[in-house]
């Protein structure tokens, strides 16, 4: 149980074919990166996954049930959160409410017991802030509760994608680039921060990076996708050497 | 003072001087004002969290207050009902109806979709109201009695000024708990980012129709209140324009803020009232002051959250 398991999966935009028959696991307890050069499709996967998008053919399957035709919301409910490359905050909102609002599908208020602030209603409510708090000191943004979520700095902001996702529970976090546009300090910060995710809150993870320091301290396992194919997979170390990936990155050898 | 106590402050100032009012100043024609801004403010209030909150312009709201009138004129004054079951229905009516429309429209429809289809639906029950002999044609409704609850008649301006207040403080009330909700965040939510709502396991359908079916029962509300008031009804009541001035309300007043929407409901009952020796000219006034809020104070007169009875989540 607690598996992520992704067979043959295709998706054609048009004449496109931004993924083609991709294949991969990540397995109970796993750190899975997904790398590859600008357009090779890792998005696309994640937005497959996530239900944004449908896929042309193939399957994908958590813990043992299909995934393929769910809306965004029912994938979420079976324990799959993610983080959005170009993040996607809402930014009108405070850190708190952001964070609270990844809470949504282990609530149970409704209408009626909102408006009559019952017992049960309370005590959520409660709950819900208790937690949304200890997830914020989990990240490291304790001090930004009150802050409108637009007026963070970039790091911070990813964060706050990550924190929210955790609200969520999920047993497998899908993160999309979460390291770009962060310096040396803050990516080893979040090295930590993945790993603890990982380890402490025993949280599947599939994550997109570029960046090779985070992918290699990380991963339990590497997949590489190029133009929407999976050309290798195997451990970090190996990887490296492998002549498909460097040619997909660096371009052919010269005799 | 903490900004929150004085807040508290400041409305409690502003209740006893309401509450004061008809004892202080009760001319008819003053009390029939602020019975027009109680009434008017539920609609706006509603409007808000529709609007504002869940981020769906709806040019309908108009239509579920004349629904609500309508159920209330028909009940009571063609059928005889009395006060409790007339008022229920006005208020279930207009939701149902909400419901069903809702459900066809919200699968598909969304940002200026929904609302040109919710102007669709004002449109068809104007023309029902038009063309239906039963219900008067353009003469509409008249002969609606008072409202008499447990043998006491609603009927002078001052038991109304009071009655209708109580119905106005609810509906804040209600709105308020509602957007602080697990529901309200989740409104949020679809309204900042339909596809990220979604990926935290909101189902926006689902929140969209009941946030249409909440704020369409209010309407209803409203406009029962306002067929036991005026005592008669006719279409002109609830064109579309009277929901465009719903917006006016909410833009002036502050569309992210419930006592902002009353700010804006006083402001446009009472302009009209004050530019009354402008004849036609005072739809200028109108253009002008909206031009000037939203270029100058986009976010309304009130543009932050006033927090209520420190109902601030834990």
């Amino acid at each position: 149980m607690g598996i992520l398991e992704i067979k043959e999966l295709s998706k054609n935009f048009g004449g496109l074919q931004a993924v083609r028959e991709c294949s991969f696991t990540v397995g109970e307890g796993q750190i899975v990166s997904l790398i590859g050069p600008n357009g090779a499709g890792k998005t696309t996967v994640f937005n497959l996954i996530s239900g944004i998008i449908t896929p042309t053919a193939g399957e994908i399957s958590f813990d043992g049930a299909s995934l393929v035709g769910l809306r965004t919301y029912e994938v979420a409910e079976r324990g799959i959160g993610r983080s959005f490359q170009n993040i996607q905050l809402f930014n009108e909102l405070s850190v708190l409410d952001n964070v609270k609002i990844g809470a949504h599908r282990l609530g149970k208020a409704g209408t009626f017991s909102s408006l009559f602030r019952t017992r049960s209603q309370r005590s959520e409510e409660r709950e819900t802030s208790e937690r949304a708090r200890a997830f914020l000191t989990f990240t490291g943004l304790e001090k930004h509760e009150e802050a409108t979520a637009m007026n963070l700095a970039y790091g911070d902001r990813k964060r706050v994608e990550i924190a929210r996702a955790l609200m969520m529970e999920p047993k497998l976090l899908m993160l999309d680039e979460p390291n770009s546009g962060m310096n040396t300090q803050e990516t080893l910060a979040l090295i930590n921060l993945v790993r603890r995710i990982n380890q402490e809150l025993k949280v599947m993870i599939l994550v997109i990076s570029h960046h090779m320091e985070f992918v290699r301290s990380l991963s339990d396992r590497v997949v590489v996708l190029n133009f929407g194919q999976v050309i290798s997979s195997g451990s970090p170390e190996g990887l490296v050497n492998d002549e498909q990936v460097i040619e997909a990155y660096l371009g052919r050898r010269s005799k | 003072m903490t900004p929150e106590r004085k807040q508290l402050v400041v409305l409690c100032m502003v209740a006893i001087a309401t509450l004061a009012i008809p004892v202080v100043y009760p001319a008819p024609y003053v009390l029939r004002l602020m019975v027009l801004i109680f009434i008017y403010s539920i609609l706006s209030m509603s409007l808000n969290v529709l609007a504002g909150y869940a981020g769906m312009i709806s040019l309908g709201h108009a239509a579920f207050f004349g629904l609500g009138a309508y159920t209330t004129a028909v009940m009571s004054a063609k059928m005889g009902l009395p006060f409790i079951p007339c008022f229920f229905a006005s208020a279930l009516v207009p939701a149902v109806i909400a419901a069903v429309y809702g459900a066809i429209v919200l699968r598909s429809l969304r940002y200026i979709y929904f609302t040109l289809a919710s102007w669709g639906l004002l449109e068809i029950l104007n023309s029902i109201y038009l063309n239906v002999s039963y219900l008067g044609g353009p003469n509409g409704i008249r002969g609606i009695p008072d409202i008499v609850i447990l043998g006491i008649r609603i009927g002078s301006d001052i038991s109304f000024f009071y009655f209708s207040l109580v119905f106005a403080v609810l509906t804040l009330i209600s709105c308020e708990l509602l957007i602080l909700s697990r529901v309200g965040r989740a409104w949020t939510a679809i309204r900042e980012n339909e596809v990220v709502a979604g990926v935290m396991g909101i189902d926006a359908y689902r929140y969209q129709l009941l946030v249409f079916m909440i704020t369409s029962c209010f309407a209803g509300i409203a406009g029962s209140l306002f067929a036991y008031y005026e005592s008669f009804i006719s279409p002109v009541s609830f064109s579309v324009w009277e929901s465009i001035f719903l917006f006016c309300m909410l833009l002036v007043g502050g569309r992210r803020s419930l006592i902002g929407s009353v700010v804006g409901t006083a402001i446009f009952v009472l302009l009209p009232e004050v530019l009354r020796g402008m004849g036609d000219y005072r739809m200028t006034v109108y253009g002008v002051i909206l031009l000037v809020v939203i270029l100058f104070k986009p976010t309304g007169l009130v543009p932050q959250r006033y927090i209520i009875l420190g109902l601030k989540g834990a």
